[in-house]
């Protein structure tokens, strides 16, 4: 690691909803979440439902307005900025959805969608050079011109993912946040996807935040991963380390549970099958978010929340037992 | 290994000879599926695998005649359950809606919509009981009890009372497995049925079904685009690719030697733990084709690495023996 | 470019077959509002009547091949009375009911968007109050501070529709304005207003279109009411609610003064109904763009 200044860092980003209307409780959907991100490269958010791995994304493209914490995107802090500062700022930073349908306007052709966001920053260039930068999108990202006249009904979802894909790109981000962008996508055109997304960043020197559940995805496409459970970043490490050298019982059980396609692998494997089921977080239990389904805790665990230990070559660990 | 050894000595459940299904839509006719043939045999598990759109969906919903007609239609085919042609029968009759819910079973993916939201479990699952079995309602709370017990529900009499909404989506699909054990089925069909829950809730969900399907000697047919989740699981597998099997067979012999290029198009395409991350993945190109013309060459032909002229002069490829288990290839048939 | 044109057109075109392939009902509705349609654009043309002259020597005739449908009591021929008739009925309820349309979506998109605004408040609690109140009260009221005529009666009638158009294109607009494409495009800094106009209007314009077919024929219904009771237009003009309203008193005598402008609200009140159903369907997303 160089003294290199990260692109992107969260410190502490805590987001809390009200448990309800009436309810003084709250939902602590983000807790204490901390990370950096290097340019050109990729941190993996990886999770099952309710980790809050969705929230932290928005929370940093101030789509939800966080409770606490700082986010330093450039070396500016974002957070604490009015709008008109943020503005400028924001187009630097994209987001890829992902229901690709849903995040299209169905009245709106493909070309159209992308020219709109595009001619935002370039209002005073020639009509033909905005339609010709666009078309140069469009292929970048892998879709014909005839593509581009089709509406978003008229598509596959590979060919509306590689649309938000090209209207992300319009503004012209370094860094994008990408919500499970390939979850609702077939195999198949899952790679297609993958490939792309590893293809741009080579070429563009983008920065991805890569929101996931599917471990297997995460590590095609990341260099660090944060594995979150109930609103904690439980551990934290490169790619590689994650899937060789697990520490923490949350990530060796997710791991052990996502079955592999090798068949003779996966007919030798150990399964751990985790008891229970992801708590709500309005309950979330006391110390240790993950104690009451782990077979190593202690009453240690059920008291005091584990710290984000440093364990050497940039593997941080959130566990009493590590 | 063959598959006939795998198979000596086992009785078939259900066999689907020939089965076509098309969809009347105001764009034209669409060829859901085109001449689908499969078997189960009796405690065995099957995995049908496809990606969206292949047919395999409705394919299961066809053989409990739960096709919505219209504008689905089921347009010929035979689908043989311990020998009787089920689709000589009234969807409506009331032998199929004994088939339907006391012989075969059927989990789909989303739980919530096979349950009804405004009745209790309890009231649900005896009632269910008590139209296939003539049971006092003392005795169906006793079976339905037992029956959420054995797919490891905690406290099953207080769940007996709670409505849907108040179970987590794991939960629910375990009620549903719960159904098919109160009621004996021979044949489960599970829909994507774990396609809808978190990576662990799917470890356990699926281990309580296999746990099921063996203590009660029944079949499975696991219909999914997880290649993992068959890996582990199935015994068997048919691949489907716009509404036709294109390939069968064992689950080892087909994940390790995979002869149809779409199969093995899926199992590079599939991102794996154990790979680098400098390595691309190896995707098949284009996109399935849309079903609005039964295709008249070898469906795959357009997106095939290999296609050679026979694909495209031939017609379909038929499901031929080669290598120790059935695949659908021109080019390989050729070669044997 | 011609691509683009073929592509849309087709679109169009593929609607129309879409609404129309709902069987022979709504073919026959869409056929009787064009009749209508037809009547009341060629009335002068089709009859030598005029509406309004008193003949006294033929009040209350037998249909007959000189009086299609008869005389009424002041000897006016009843068939012009309904042509133009027709004019009053239709022409009022389509702009009491478009002005609605105009004012309502207008307001519910204001109120939608900037949610949490004092706008928002006002409008929504505006809509809370006239919806308690049932709207024939309202268009009487307004009826009263209006006065008498065509364009007073279309006001009153309108007013009454505006809560409808809000609470519909309100609860549209909140929905989509959630939606990951409107939030792509505030990532983007594209305009409130050009978010506004361009994406959330266009998307909620098809359930106004239902919203407004279903009120024509409410306003039709309306129109007749209020004319029966005598608030809405004034004698001699012909409405078929004052037709009605006339013919009443001969109901045993001359059946036909009655039935007639009756059966023609009647079968322009379901015909509209009809359309407008048929409308929702074709236009329902879900359905839309599937295979």
């Amino acid at each position: 690691m160089t003294a290199e200044k990260p692109l992107l860092k969260v410190e502490n980003l805590k987001m809390f909803f009200p448990a309800g209307k009436h309810s003084r409780n709250f939902v602590k959907a983000v807790d204490n979440v901390s990370f950096s991100v290097m340019k050109g490269k990729t941190l993996g958010l990886v999770g099952e439902s309710g980790c809050g791995k969705t929230t932290t994304g928005k929370c940093i493209l101030r789509i939800h307005k966080a409770t606490g914490g700082s986010v330093w995107f450039k070396g500016n802090e974002i957070l604490g900025m009015s709008d008109q500062e943020f503005s400028p700022l924001r187009r630097k930073m994209g987001m890829i959805f992902q229901d690709p349908y849903g995040s299209l306007d169905p009245r709106q052709t493909g070309f159209s969608a992308v020219r709109e966001v595009y001619v935002e920053d370039h209002r005073n260039m020639g009509r033909g050079e905005v339609d010709a930068r666009v078309g140069e999108l469009l292929v970048k990202v892998g879709l014909s011109e005839d593509m581009g006249r089709r509406y978003p009904h008229e598509m596959s979802g590979g060919q509306r993912q590689r649309l938000g894909i090209a209207r992300a790109l319009a503004t012209g981000p370094e860094l994008i946040i990408c919500d499970e962008p390939v979850s609702a996508l077939d195999v198949s055109i899952q790679a297609q996807i993958i490939n792309l997304f590893r293809k741009l960043q080579r070429e563009e020197n983008l920065t991805y935040v890569f929101v996931a559940h599917d471990l297997a995805v995460v590590r095609h496409i990341a260099d660090v991963v944060a594995v979150m459970y109930l609103g904690q970043i439980m551990e934290m490490m490169e790619s590689v380390e994650l899937y060789r050298h697990p520490l923490h019982p949350y990530t060796i059980a997710l791991l052990s549970a996502i079955p592999v396609v090798d068949y003779y692998e996966e007919q030798k494997r150990d399964r751990i099958v985790l008891e229970g089921e992801v708590p709500s977080p309005i309950h979330k239990p006391s110390g240790c978010p993950f104690h009451p389904r782990c077979s190593r805790s202690t009453n240690q665990c059920r008291e005091a929340v584990p710290e984000l230990k440093n364990v050497g070559n940039g593997h941080y660990v959130a566990c009493h037992h590590v | 290994m063959p598959v006939e050894k795998h198979e000596a000595g086992k009785e078939r459940l259900l066999e689907v000879n020939d089965l076509h299904v098309s969809f009347f839509t105001p764009a034209g006719e669409v060829h859901a599926v085109n001449g689908v043939t499969y078997h189960v045999n009796q405690e065995e598990v099957v995995a049908i695998v496809g990606e969206s759109g292949c047919g395999k969906s409705v394919t299961q919903m066809s053989v409990i005649q739960l096709v919505q007609t219209p504008p689905g239609k089921i347009i010929k085919g035979e689908v043989l359950f311990q020998g009787k042609d089920l689709l000589k029968l009234d969807r409506n009759s009331k032998e199929m809606r004994r088939y339907r819910g006391a012989e075969i079973s059927m989990i789909f993916q989303e739980p919530m919509t096979s349950l009804n939201p405004v009745f209790t479990i309890g009231k649900q699952m005896t009632d269910i009981i008590r139209t296939h079995q003539k049971v006092s309602k003392k005795e169906a709370v006793r079976i339905a009890v037992s029956a959420l017990e054995s797919v490891g529900i905690p406290e099953p009499e207080a769940r007996m009372k709670n409505y849907p909404f108040e179970l987590s989506g794991g939960m629910r699909q375990r009620v549903l497995i719960a159904f098919s054990v109160a009621c004996h089925a021979k044949l489960i069909i599970a829909d994507e049925p774990t396609t809808a829950l978190d990576v662990t809730t799917q470890a356990q969900v699926m281990e309580v079904l296999l746990g099921i399907v063996r203590e009660y000697r029944s079949s499975l047919v696991v219909v999914t685009h997880n290649l993992g989740l068959v890996s582990r699981y199935a015994d068997r597998i048919y691949v489907m690719y716009a509404g036709r099997v294109i390939e069968s067979g064992t689950t080892e012999e087909l994940l390790v030697h995979p002869l149809h290029p779409y199969t093995q198009g899926l199992l590079n395409s599939v991102p794996r733990l154990e790979n680098d991350k400098n390595s691309d993945l190896e995707p098949i190109d284009g996109a399935p084709p849309n079903l609005l013309e039964a295709p008249a060459c070898c469906a795959f032909a357009p997106r095939c690495p290999f296609v050679c002229e026979l694909c495209r002069t031939q017609g379909q490829p038929e499901l031929r023996k080669a290598a120790g288990h059935y695949v659908a290839c021109h080019r390989l048939n050729k070669e044997e | 470019m011609t691509g683009k044109k073929t592509r849309e057109q087709s679109a169009a075109v593929q609607f129309i077959r879409r609404f129309f392939s709902r069987g022979i009902i709504v073919k026959a509705a869409t056929a009787i509002v064009l009749l209508f349609l037809v009547g009341m654009i060629l009335g002068p043309v089709l009859t030598p009547y005029d509406p309004n002259a008193i003949n006294l020597r033929e009040f209350l005739s037998e249909p007959s091949w000189k009086h299609w449908l008869g005389t009424d009591v002041q000897g006016r021929d009843v068939m012009t009375r309904i042509l133009y008739g027709a004019r009053v009925s239709l022409v009022a309820c389509f702009f009491a009911c478009l002005g609605s349309a105009v004012v309502g979506i207008a307001l519910g998109l204001i109120a939608a968007y900037w949610q949490g605004s004092i706008w928002e408040t006002l409008i929504m609690r505006y809509v809370d109050f006239q919806m308690s109140l049932p709207a024939m009260l309202i268009t009487i009221i307004a009826g009263l501070f209006l006065g008498y005529g065509l364009v007073a009666l279309i006001i009153a009638m309108g007013i009454g529709y505006i809560p409808s158009y809000i609470r519909l294109i309100y609860s549209v607009v909140i929905q989509l304005k959630e939606s990951d494409y409107v939030v792509a495009l505030r990532l983007a800094n594209v305009k409130s207003i050009q978010i506004v106009f361009k994406h959330l209007l266009l998307n909620s314009i098809p359930s106004a279109i239902v919203m407004f077919a279903m009120n024509l024929g409410k306003a039709v219904m309306l129109e007749s009411t209020l004319s029966f009771l005598g608030i809405g237009i004034q004698a001699p003009q012909a409405s078929w609610g004052t037709m009605v309203s006339d013919g009443y008193e001969y109901i045993f005598r001359r059946p036909v003064l009655c039935l007639a402008p009756g059966i023609c609200i009647t079968l322009l009140v379901i015909s509209f109904n009809i359309i407008g159903d048929s409308l929702r369907d074709t236009l329902d997303p879900r359905l839309r763009g599937r295979i």
